[in-house]
């Protein structure tokens, strides 16, 4: 299963974001999606689950095109999102959230347990009582544990202590040997340097600069992209 | 006293029909933010069900599933031929309604014509209870509205595609990316809806007349119901009931019914400058 | 507005002679439909005109009817005069409802919902009131036309009806074709744009609600003499159906639409009728919803569409602002507001905002003391846009101050902000795209001096301010005036928001994130304009940005905010050194 945009456009009613966009990912590699803020890395994820019309160009899943199809199937053809932003029902409890996103009761431990003891046990509370931090812990889990292969991680690590962030990595390091794809979009770059196999830079709406894991100089090239 | 306890009652008949009524229109508005001016067609549909079932000479209690179902075909099939192309649009939505009353008003009336039809009394008679006579039939009714009026809440709150349907309207968005089907939940809260407006029919087709017009006698008290008992509240529709008929049999009692009109009116807005009002809530 | 006055004129004339040739039964049933037409009107103006979306245009217009009849069957010599008092009963009606529904803001469902049900509740009232309003049977007899001891025949009193009718629909049309006009279609379709503006949008929305109730009185009045009776149903379910069938199928926002529906429906309806009275109805109905969800805009408009001839609207005339006092007061008018010298440009003092569980601004303290253009920059959630919309008044805070030019505006609405000089474009372009060009600017221009009369009696020529004329011409949108706003491109939507913004009382611009959209190029010559403004008129401008090229291009200061507070403060240079801002733009800890 490979995920691949071909010159893919969309935006916010007349405004457009995203410029003809193309890249694709493959089962087993973890890509990092970097870019500065407002360069359409959250209206490139959105339109690839296909919550945002793409205005042009051409998605697809496993050789298939899904440009125009709506995003529960795309849900149900293997992909799957994890939100930057809104990426829970926070008035639900957390055991009704799983329920949501596909998990049946008797997993929820499971799912729960991923990231260490700090959402063990708590599917009784309400989800928008959470933390920031342990809100997108759960999003991540929750995501991690479907069966999807093509995972698309709206910046996971925002927020997160840096012990979580570890355990995170290791669960994305997990998923990519288990075969799986993930698109690891970040603002940060210390996460992405260690764990992705490839890069890709997004600057206004289009792709700037690509990169592969162990380039020289390939941390400085991206920093000066990120830095001011 | 015993005045006293038969306009508890009289208020408490009130507040059942109130409550089974509006249950449809909350739920309608409540999951799909949706008002649907054609409601009041839907519980006088129900009644001709009861209408069809006695002249067919069967019970008037397999009237009231009957109507569900008719009336759950028919929500369905509205929702697909209709609702669905316009449902983001609210203002849309209220004038197709509108303009979908007129067309249920008219085909009900080119099958029956405007002649009023009755259906007899399943339980004719009182019965003496607290110390006063009271119909037995309103009885039934205030029981089996509340029954009908609980269950589907609860269907709504605590189950599995209550669950979804609620998902749905907290965050379509994040709905349509765990996977959630939004159409098929929309059809349901849409056909249930009706269905619950045609048991609603159906149970109070033999206390008065039934005729293609008698829709809209319910549809402001209905509203009112949903206005007062706070949209996007599911839960509000027995509160709303209960203030509402509160009000009127009290004013009543005390007063008259133009008093307790009046009274409605001055509720009705007074609840919309208390609450707050979701503001294009269900389109984002 | 001349163009109104002869339509209107012509319709009066052939209405005498359509009476007078046809006679009789034809002549009544046009003075009917005439009163339906102006029925029709009144929801136009309220609803399509202003988008109240209101259902219960019957209030106004049953209650003047009742008020009528119970007056002329008194005091028959008195009904002649009482069409104006009928007016005057149909506003008043209209008023208290605008007071009692609008202020709220509540959706357009909402509106429509609650006055459908007051007036069905009204027809239950008028059927239990028997004493007043004669019961189901409602009031007969009422006589016809009449003053000073002289009734009017029947046939006089058909073309009187028609041509009053006549009449007050041209004094709408009239009312329309004046700059109050463009407004209300500007509320209509931006309510928030419009307010950052400088208008009272709900004391206008009222108003309009008030005028279209005043039509509707009148035409109740009109109304119960001609059918000399009246019974609760004037308040029911099916003639609040019919008057919005008429108002859609016609086509709302013309006043022409309404009118030809009226006429048209009700001519069919009673030629029909006699044949298949229920197939018809039946028809309506279907009419009904197939124009709402296929032609959603109605006859009149499509046909306009079809042909490739918008509506013609009357177009404002842009003159250069001679004077600070001939303009509404333009950039760098300092002068005008003694204090503005003395006092910081703004000021917010520990702002506090939070949704929810979440803060969104944690105690933010943010001054500019000169005329300075400044940037605020800062990762997705910082606050930046709840920033910008507290300083213009588009949220209130919870707990904190602020002001602006010295004056104390914490808890003001945003049109307060507007006319005390701040100017606000939003992240995305918010134009009222069914205007042209130049009716943007002018309405922009009138933002900060506007009642509703002083809009209908109004110039449309305007003075504008230079500054806003000057980002027209950059842009060349100066020759594109008459085109419609919603057809222009993206970046061109940009620019005449930014002139929009500098077209009011302009004394301190806010702009988010002004070269969204833009390509490089656009975006830098963007920021040779932006500077180029601040300099000439010493305008202080703040920017919310993420493009940090047009940031060092265009930026005296920089102000950095995370997570709800201020973080950074500086020059370019001094803020791109700052430690603690690198760590949250490369993530190098966290």
């Amino acid at each position: 299963m490979r995920f691949e945009a071909h010159g893919l456009r969309s935006g916010y009613g007349s405004v457009p974001v995203l410029h003809g966009v193309s890249f694709c990912v493959a089962q087993g590699e973890i890509v990092a999606l970097v870019g500065r803020n407002g360069a359409g890395k959250t209206t490139l994820v959105r339109t690839m689950i296909g919550l945002l019309r793409a205005t042009g160009g051409q998605l697809r899943l496993g050789g298939a095109d899904i440009t125009r199809v709506p995003p529960s199937r795309r849900v149900r053809a293997g992909l799957r999102a994890a939100f930057q932003e809104r990426s829970l029902f926070s008035q639900f409890s957390v055991g009704d959230n799983l329920r949501l996103s596909g998990h049946p009761p008797a997993e929820h431990g499971r799912v729960l347990g991923m990231f260490g003891e700090s959402l063990a046990g708590r599917e009784a509370q309400r989800a928008g009582t959470l933390s920031g931090g342990e809100q997108k812990m759960l999003a991540a889990a929750s995501a991690l544990a479907s069966t999807a292969s093509i995972l698309l991680m709206d910046e996971p690590t925002e927020g997160l202590q840096p012990s979580n962030v570890g355990l995170l990595g290791d669960a994305l390091a997990l998923a990519r040997q288990q075969g799986r794809g993930v698109l690891l979009v970040e603002q940060h770059l210390a996460l992405a340097l260690r764990l992705a196999d490839r890069f890709v830079v997004l600057e206004k709406g289009e792709i700037v600069d690509t990169g592969t894991a162990g380039e020289a100089g390939l941390g400085d090239r991206l920093s000066g992209r990120l830095a001011l | 006293m015993d005045a006293l306890t038969l306009e508890l009652l009289n208020g408490l008949s009130l507040f059942a029909t109130l409550a089974i009524v509006a249950l449809g229109l909350g739920i309608v508005f409540g999951l799909m933010g949706i008002i649907n001016l054609a409601h009041g067609e839907f519980v006088m549909i129900g009644a001709y069900v009861a209408y069809v079932t006695h002249a067919n000479g069967l019970s008037h209690w397999l009237s009231l599933p009957l109507a569900a179902v008719v009336l759950f075909v028919l929500g369905a099939c509205i929702e697909v031929g209709l609702i669905r192309r316009i449902h983001r649009r609210p203002e849309v939505t209220i004038l197709a309604t509108f303009g979908l009353s007129i067309c249920l008003r008219q085909a009900v009336e080119l099958i029956f014509t405007k002649d009023f039809r009755g259906v007899p009394n399943p339980v004719p008679g009182a019965t003496r209870a607290l110390g006063v006579l009271f119909p037995t039939y309103r009885y039934v009714l205030i029981g089996i509205a509340v029954v009908v009026v609980v269950v589907t809440l609860l269907a709504f709150t605590r189950s599995r595609f209550g669950l979804t349907v609620r998902a749905i309207v907290a965050d379509r968005d994040l709905a349509d990316a765990c996977g959630v089907r939004t159409g098929i939940a929309n059809f349901c809260a849409f056909g249930i809806g009706a269905a619950t407006a045609g048991i609603a029919g159906a149970l109070v087709a033999p206390l008065g007349a039934i005729e293609p017009q008698a829709g809209l006698a319910y549809l402001p008290g209905a509203f009112l119901v949903v206005i007062v008992g706070g949209f996007n509240r599911l839960w509000g529709v027995i509160a709303g009931a209960l203030v509402v008929a509160a009000v009127q049999t009290g004013v009543i009692h005390f007063y008259d019914a133009v008093w307790a009109q009046i009274a409605s009116l001055a509720l009705a807005v007074l609840m919309l400058q208390l609450r707050r009002v979701p503001v294009e809530a269900a389109n984002p | 507005m001349r163009r109104a006055l002869a339509t209107g004129a012509a319709c009066a004339l052939a209405a005498v002679v359509f009476s007078g040739a046809f006679g009789g039964y034809r002549s009544g049933q046009l003075s009917l439909f005439l009163v339906f037409a102006a029925l029709a009107v009144s929801l136009d103006f309220v609803w399509g005109y202003s988008g109240i979306l209101s259902l219960g245009q019957l209030l106004p217009f049953g209650i003047a009817a009742y008020t009528s009849a119970k007056v002329a069957t008194a005091a028959p010599s008195l009904s002649l005069p009482m069409l104006v008092g009928s007016a005057a009963v149909g506003a008043g009606v209209a008023a208290a409802l605008g007071v009692a529904i609008l202020r709220r803001r509540p959706s357009a469902v909402v509106v429509g919902l609650l006055t459908l049900v007051l007036s069905l509740t009204l027809e239950q009232l008028a059927e239990q009131w028997r004493d007043v309003t004669g019961g189901f049977n409602g009031l007969t007899g009422v006589p016809r036309l009449g003053a000073l001891g002289i009734e009017l025949s029947d046939a006089a009193q058909d073309v009187a009806v028609s041509v009053l009718a006549i009449v007050a629909i041209t004094v709408v049309g009239t009312l329309v074709t004046r700059p109050i006009g463009a407004v209300l279609i500007g509320i209509r379709s931006n309510e928030r744009r419009m307010e950052a503006l400088g208008y009272k949008t709900v004391q206008i929305k009222i108003w309009a609600f008030t005028v279209g109730g005043a039509l509707a009185g009148f035409a109740g009045a009109l109304y119960v003499h001609r059918t000399s009776f009246v019974s609760p149903q004037i308040f029911g379910f099916s003639l609040a159906t019919s008057v919005v069938l008429w108002t859609l199928v016609g086509g709302r926002g013309t006043i022409v639409g309404p009118v030809i529906g009226a006429m048209a429906i009700n001519f069919a309806s009673a030629t029909l009728a006699d044949v298949w009275l229920q197939y018809w109805t039946l028809a309506t109905g279907l009419i009904f919803v197939a124009v709402v969800v296929v032609m959603p805009h109605g006859l009149v408009p499509s046909a306009q569409r079809l042909a490739g001839r918008p509506a013609r609207r009357q177009q404002p005339n842009l003159r250069p602002a001679a004077t600070d006092a001939d303009a509404p007061s333009g950039p760098g008018a300092g002068a005008e507001a003694p204090s503005a010298d003395a006092a910081a440009v703004f000021e917010a003092r520990d702002v506090h905002k939070s949704f929810g569980f979440f803060r969104l601004l944690d105690g933010v303290t943010l001054t500019m003391e000169d005329a300075e253009l400044r940037c605020l920059i800062g990762p997705n959630g910082a606050g930046k846009s709840t920033l910008l919309d507290i300083l213009s008044g588009q949220q209130g805070c919870q707990s904190g101050r602020v002001l602006v030019f010295g004056a104390e505006h914490t808890g003001r609405h945003a049109w307060e902000f507007a006319r005390h000089g701040v100017s606000r474009k939003f992240q995305s372009p918010q134009l009222i795209d069914d205007l042209s060009v130049a009716a943007n600017v002018a309405i922009a221009a009138w933002g900060t001096r506007s009642s509703p009369w002083a809009l209908v009696r109004r110039s449309w020529s305007t003075a504008v301010p230079r500054p806003a004329l000057e980002v027209l011409e950059r842009t060349q949108l100066s020759e594109r005036l008459d085109m419609r706003a919603g057809d222009l491109s993206h970046g061109d939507k940009q620019w005449l928001e930014i002139a929009m913004a500098l077209a009011g009382r302009c004394r301190l611009l806010l702009l988010d994130e002004p070269t969204a959209g833009m390509t490089v190029a656009e975006s830098l010559e963007a920021a040779a304009l932006l500077r180029e403004l601040h300099r000439s008129h010493r305008l202080p401008i703040v920017i919310v940005e993420h493009d940090m090229a047009f940031i060092r291009a265009v930026a005296d200061r920089v102000t950095v905010l995370a997570r709800g507070e201020v973080i950074a403060d500086g020059t370019v240079a001094e803020v791109e050194s700052d430690p603690d801002v690198q760590a949250i733009y490369a993530g190098v800890d966290s």
